[in-house]
């Protein structure tokens, strides 16, 4: 007893003692964090060294090849003062040991790691758990250890490492240390114009290769809303765990696409349907149904409509499908769920309908790489003679004959058998997206008052649509004219129509009496009009941007207004006309008289639902001729 | 008539069942609790159909149910909670509302332990009614076992479950018909008062039937009256029953949406009440809570002589610190004087003084036991009734007479309503020459400053005898509401456009006073900008000079790091403050601080802002352009058309008034046109606006001044209030144009 309160005390003033003496960070921490911050004027924290080791191990118990992920880094404080939380997540496949973080002097000791269950808003449950810690830098140039151990169970979960972080690095070292046991391939990806350097040792008595990947320097990632998924730009290590014969005997792992095919059939293959349960539904869903794309649609569509989505990932839940009864039962699932539910009512209609994976456009992989990381979601494909119907249930409001931006163009691996077959989603043109406004308007004393009338097609459809029906049906008329006018005073709307909003075959349309205050000022004898309301991408300006910009749809959406002259006025000045385009975007201005109308016409076109890295500089310097052109106005005069 | 007699038996026999295990305690076993809820006794069993009139409804509670049991076990209180409610899913952002559920079961080792069930059905169109297995499908999403510190006893873990249920077979047309069942103990030695209920009969969807039990052992105390045509608390003990039962009922409720202006508990039906525990005479008398004479009676006021019984001596009043003594010792002041004297001194000693080492302690630069430099028990000043007991024990000390002002927040209701006693205000009327209020000290709390919540209601005042040895009398007295003109803002900008007319520059000074003063000064000033003073005022040291050589180094550094890092962030929220003002963006912020004036609340706090525009207000028309000057004047309230039309009266924090001067420097080579437009004048017996432009050489010169007389309007002054507030928005939205000449 005595002896551990001597201790005690000891360590306790020996704490204090450290802590007061030794805490400030060195000269050269002082130095180095400010030419830090030269070429890093937006971060307030850099790692200064990021060590990540990656080795292999067996678990003779599961036969399972597991993977060590040791991670040590190095922050230091670019600003006078920073906090920052640090994280870790880990499920029921991998575990976080000897996690730590501390002060490179010490003076705070270890800090206490928090472990939680991570919430996340589109995720209604997952497996994910975090551990986190906040480090607080009290002066510019402190610094941080941070480090801990990462282990996969199974080598199947482990895919990738990226050489960036949210923050710039000085340092940045990985080694993989392969034994001759195990076949793995390394991808490097996105590694462009990076100069990075890669060693390959072996160690003969180990028998295991090491790879070492080093670079310097790599600024923080572009942490932006609207991005590709992190896969299309960020340098990284995609791992393929091909084989092992830690047994001397050759065990497969994820060789070639039909491993993975294997294994989530596999998967497939433990769900224990039972079609009963909702047989009796989908025939009457199928009884007034006269053509096949008829019978297609009615349950393609019920399943939109009454099954919500409710994300789980949780263990093997988060690859095998939830079986069909269950999903039908609770009125909910995941992808996963609703496509098993799409096929098997469709089997039902007698239709040769498939489980679908797929990797939305948030992954740039396609299945000529044999990872779980290619994938993200799942879909039912219906083969029906030489056509096939690709059927999303999680997509609200989407037309059978239209498959979702996200979805377009990517390869999806169709369920065969003991085969698979490989396809491509057709890609849609932005036309079938088109937005039209059609207004009518004349001045009244300082308004604009008339008639609007507004079409949507396909995406711009499903997502007016959606937003809509989830609105409660007692503020839907308020709801509509909020959608209209904003919060925006000076609009009176009146007379709303609107197409049937549960139709997504048709197109939708949208008409309704405007009376808009404010819209024309008169100075003497000239009348002023501001003839655009909405004046899109207005703040767009992409300042300090550094990667693709991504937009929800390939959108395109024409503007008419005819603008009547009032009696006794003539047109001063109109704007002039202002045009843009190419590969991304195309967007024009035109202001015409035709009798005693003034025709304003207005395009926006992004034909390839993004501003590529490469047309920013293109774009940047077009919405500096945008932001004057909505500036501008219609000047009519009297006499 | 054989099913009807078999009907007969099958009831019967759950009543009886129902008696022996319910009879004395509630049920704690989920099976026990469903069939409590949903077992023979259920009147719901059958559900009514809903009216005609709510069918465009977003969804329609059938039925909302809060029962409350209160019971006493030897150490703790057993307290039951339910909430069923039965509702008709109209559409699918309700099915989406009611689609996911949360909640909680906590234990605080010897503090408190919550547990809850829930149980879930749903009943389709057809009448088909699904029972959800809540056991199957619920999630347990717990956090790691947090570690609660108690003094420095580590002991004390809370361990935190929070279950996560997604409903199953939920579609529109349903009813869903739920219940949360909660079993709640508290540790407690012979008394505790639960968290009062203060709440509106109407919610956010219709309602057709609404019943609230409460059951109580003996020893449990109900404070509970209803407001606003509110159904009253009914007695259903029945005879011989052990616990007393109470109920409120009422049918057929419309929906209430969130309004502007509008304290809902003073204008809609709504009940309040509190339950409290208390064993016998002696603890009855500690619990800090209006009781009843006996916990039979449900207590539904207070009356004013009650409370002049209750606070007969309600507060200490022979607390002098020596270090106040000290300072006031040589001082010659008038009674007045040292009685506002006082006020200032203790809000500094008491407070502001230890502001750098809170900051020391809280943003940890590294300081050991940062209060020890200070006289130990000073920072619990921050309860009020400590204040008022030391400044009170002051005035005593010095002769100056004074009074205690009960009242209550004006969103409470009057005094006559009075029911639950943490809803007290106290305040303390000092009666020098000219009577003045003092409100207990905050960082900027003024002499005669009463919080806009507390003016012009109702209130008690306590007088002492003459030795200040008790309170003696009572009288109800109404606060003062402060004037319009004393709540001012004065903001005085000039205006100059850059040479390409693409950009504007602003230097605005403001000036504010009154209630405005008090939320421009809590916004806008940090203790680096008035601690100085104040120390230099009073003479106390700045913290560091506490501090031996090295830590004073230590610490210097540390906190220089930290105010570079909060005045950095402090401007960028400062602008954003102007931007959301305005409701645009603005570039090249600067803010000084001109005159702190935290002394008298009527001097004008002071401060300029410098900034310019770029993106908004000009817009070009040919080689001329308008300038969107009515913008200058900040965003105005827009009462959209639909909101109109309105049925209730108008509450409001104060009286207040708003002035502007906009001098624009009109740019070389250009004239202006529009400026009749910027006269505007409309003022009526709730307020005003009125704006003028006059064009002096090459200076356009716009002031206006907006106006609401009173911070409560009755229902009737609607529309003249609109008159002004639509004034005001169109002058928002003025232009003028630069011409070319």
């Amino acid at each position: 007893m005595g002896k551990i309160f001597t201790l005690t005390i000891f360590f306790i003033i020996g704490c204090s003692v450290y802590s007061q003496k030794k805490n400030n960070p060195l000269s050269t921490d002082i130095q180095l964090s400010k030419t830090l911050k030269e070429s890093n004027k937006d971060d307030d924290i850099a790692i200064i060294q990021s060590i990540e080791e990656i080795s292999f191990g067996y678990d003779k118990k599961n036969k399972n090849v597991t993977v060590t992920q040791k991670i040590k880094q190095d922050y230091i404080n670019l600003e006078s003062r920073s906090s920052i939380p640090v994280f870790v997540f880990y499920d029921d496949q991998s575990s976080i040991k000897k996690i730590k973080a501390k002060s490179l002097k010490g003076e705070f000791g270890n800090l206490y790691f928090k472990d939680e269950y991570y919430s996340n808003n589109e995720l209604f449950h997952t497996d994910a758990r975090v551990k986190w810690t906040n480090l607080n830098f009290p002066l510019q140039g402190s610094k941080y250890h941070f480090s801990y151990e990462k282990k996969y169970n199974d080598i199947k979960y482990f895919v990738s490492s990226y050489l960036d972080d949210k923050y710039p690095i000085t340092k940045r070292k990985i080694t993989i240390a392969i034994p001759d046991w195990l076949n793995i391939e390394i991808k490097e990806i996105n590694f462009n114009k990076l100069s990075i350097s890669k060693t390959k040792d072996y160690d003969e008595k180990e028998k295991i290769t090491t790879y070492t990947y080093s670079l310097d320097n790599i600024g923080s990632v572009a942490d932006k809303e609207n991005t590709p998924g992190p896969t299309h730009y960020r340098p990284h290590l995609l791992f393929l765990a091909k084989s092992h014969n830690k047994n001397e005997e050759e065990i497969t792992l994820l060789n070639n696409t039909s491993d993975l095919y294997n294994w989530y059939r596999s998967l497939v293959e433990q769900i224990n349907d039972t079609p009963e349960a909702f047989k009796e539904k989908t025939l009457s869903l199928l009884k007034d149904c006269k053509t096949d794309e008829e019978k297609i649609k009615a349950i393609y569509y019920w399943v939109q409509d009454n099954i919500r989505y409710i994300a789980f990932e949780d263990g093997i839940a988060g690859f095998k499908p939830d079986e069909a009864q269950n999903v039908y039962k609770k009125k909910y699932g995941d992808c996963k769920g609703m496509a098993n539910l799409t096929k098997q009512m469709l089997k039902i209609a007698g239709f040769d309908a498939r489980l679908t994976w797929i990797g939305t456009k948030h992954i740039a992989y396609d299945y000529s790489l044999p990872t779980i990381a290619v994938d993200n979601h799942m879909i039912c494909t219906v083969i029906n003679g030489d056509k096939k119907y690709y059927l999303d249930s999680t997509e609200k409001y989407n037309s059978l004959d239209y498959n979702a931006e996200r979805i377009q163009n990517k390869q999806v691996l169709i369920e065969n058998g003991d085969e698979f077959i490989l396809d491509k989603i057709p890609l849609h043109k932005s036309i079938e997206n088109l937005e039209i406004f059609e207004g009518n308007l004349k001045i009244n004393n300082e308004q604009l008052i008339g008639e609007v009338s507004r079409k949507y097609k396909g995406e711009s459809k499903s997502h007016f649509l959606y937003s809509i029906n989830n609105l409660k049906t007692d503020r839907r008329e308020q709801v509509l004219e909020r959608y209209i006018k904003g919060d925006d005073k000076n609009v009176l709307i009146s007379n709303i129509q609107v197409t049937d909003i549960t139709d997504r075959d048709g197109d939708l349309s949208l008409t309704y009496e405007i009376d808009q205050k404010n819209a024309v000022s008169a100075f003497d004898n000239e009348l002023y009009v501001d003839i655009d309301y909405y004046k899109e991408y207005k703040s767009l300006d992409l300042e300090k941007r550094k990667i693709d910009y991504i937009l929800p749809y390939k959108v395109f959406e024409k503007t008419h207004i005819d603008l009547e002259i009032p009696l006794g006025y003539t047109i001063k000045e109109l704007p002039t006309d202002l045009n843009i385009k190419n590969n991304d975007f195309e967007i024009s201005f035109q202001y015409k008289k035709e009798g005693n109308k003034i025709k304003y016409s207005k395009s926006i076109h992004f034909s390839n639902a993004k501003i590529s890295k490469g047309q920013i500089e293109s774009w940047r310097s077009f919405h500096k001729n945008v932001k004057e052109q909505y500036q501008k106005q219609i000047i009519l005069s009297k006499g | 008539m054989k099913n009807k007699n078999m009907k007969s038996i099958t009831l019967f026999f759950p009543i009886l069942f129902l008696m022996s295990v319910f009879g004395y305690s509630q049920p704690k076993k989920a099976e026990d609790i469903r069939e409590f809820i949903w077992g023979e006794n259920d009147t719901y069993k059958a559900i009514p159909e809903t009216p005609q009139k709510w069918k465009n409804e977003s969804a329609i509670v059938i039925f909302d149910n809060q029962n409350h049991y209160y019971n006493k076990s030897k150490k703790s209180l057993d307290n039951f909670f339910l909430t069923r409610r039965i509702i008709k899913l109209n559409d699918k952002a309700a099915v989406e509302r009611f689609s996911e559920f949360n909640y909680p079961t906590f234990v605080i080792d010897g503090i408190k332990e919550i547990k809850t069930w829930m149980g879930i059905k749903i009943i389709k169109p057809n009448g088909e009614v699904k029972e959800i297995d809540v056991e199957k499908e619920k999630i347990k999403t717990s956090t790691d076992k947090a570690v609660y510190y108690y003094g420095f006893i580590k002991s004390k873990v809370k361990s935190d479950q929070i279950y996560k249920l997604a409903i199953p077979q939920l579609e529109t047309g349903d009813i869903i018909d739920f219940y949360i069942y909660s079993y709640e103990e508290y540790k407690t030695d012979g008394n505790y008062v639960m968290d009062p209920i203060e709440t509106t009969l109407n919610g956010e969807y219709p309602i057709m039937d609404f019943l609230l039990k409460l059951k109580v052992e003996n020893d449990f105390f109900i404070n509970f009256n209803s407001y606003n045509g509110a159904p009253n608390l009914e007695d259903i003990t029945k005879p011989k029953q052990r616990d007393k039962e109470y109920q409120i009922t009422a049918k057929n409720i419309e929906k209430k949406e969130s309004l502007q202006w509008i304290y809902p508990l003073v204008e809609y039906p709504a009940y309040k009440f509190q339950i409290c525990f208390a064993k016998s005479g002696s603890y009855e008398k500690s619990t800090f809570a209006f009781l009843s004479e006996k916990e039979d009676i449900v207590k539904k006021n207070v009356s004013q002589d009650e409370i002049l019984k209750k606070f007969k001596s309600p507060i200490s009043l022979d607390i002098v610190e020596k270090n106040i003594k000290r300072y006031f010792k040589d001082k010659q002041y008038s009674k007045e004087e040292l009685a506002k004297e006082a006020y200032y001194y203790m809000r500094h000693f008491y407070f502001n003084q230890y502001i750098e080492a809170a900051v020391a302690d809280n943003k940890n630069l590294v300081v050991w036991s940062p209060y020890e430099h200070y006289s130990a028990n000073a920072v619990v000043i921050t309860y009020n009734h400590k204040f008022l007991s030391r400044y009170a024990s002051f005035l005593k000390k010095n002769k100056i007479p004074f009074e205690i002002v009960l009242t209550k927040k004006r969103y409470d209701g009057t005094m006559n309503d009075l029911l639950i006693r943490k809803n007290l205000e106290w305040l303390i009327k000092v009666n020098t020459t000219t009577p003045f209020y003092a409100f207990p000290i905050d960082n900027h709390t003024m002499i005669g400053w009463i919080p806009s919540l507390l003016e012009g209601n109702d209130a008690y005042s306590l007088k002492y005898d003459k030795k200040y040895f008790r309170t003696e009398t009572i009288e109800k007295v109404t606060l003062p509401v402060s004037l319009h003109s004393n709540n001012n803002s004065t903001e005085i900008s000039s205006i100059t456009f850059s040479d390409d007319i693409s950009s504007i520059q602003v230097e605005k000074k403001s000036h504010h006073k009154g209630h405005n003063k008090i939320s421009e000064i809590n916004r806008r000033l940090t203790y680096l900008d008035y601690l100085p003073e104040e120390r230099k005022k009073y003479g106390t040291a700045p913290f560091i000079e506490f501090l031996k050589k090295k830590a004073r180094k230590k610490y210097e550094e540390l906190n220089n790091a930290y105010i570079a890092k909060f005045t950095k962030e402090k401007l960028e929220q400062l602008e954003e403050t102007t931007e959301t003002e305005y409701g645009f963006e603005v570039d090249d912020y600067k803010h000084q601080i001109d005159k702190t004036s935290r002394y008298e609340i009527n001097d004008d706090f002071v401060f300029t802002e410098y900034y310019s525009i770029k993106n908004s207000l000009i817009k070009k028309a040919g080689s001329n352009y308008i300038f969107e000057v009515g913008k200058l004047i900040g965003s105005q309230v827009a009462i959209e058309e639909k909101d109109k039309k309105r049925a209730e009266n108008i509450y409001m924090s104060y009286p207040r008034s708003y002035n502007n001067e906009i001098r624009i420097t009109i740019p070389k080579g250009y004239t202006i046109a529009g400026i009749d437009k910027l006269n505007l004048k409309v003022k009526n017996e709730t307020g005003g606006f009125v704006s003028e432009a006059s064009l002096k050489d090459n200076t356009l010169t716009i002031t206006t001044n907006k106006y609401y007389k009173n911070n409560y309007e009755p229902n009737s002054n609607w529309d003249s209030m609109l008159e002004f507030l639509e004034a005001s928005y169109q002058f928002s939205q003025e232009k003028i144009l630069l011409k070319k000449r």
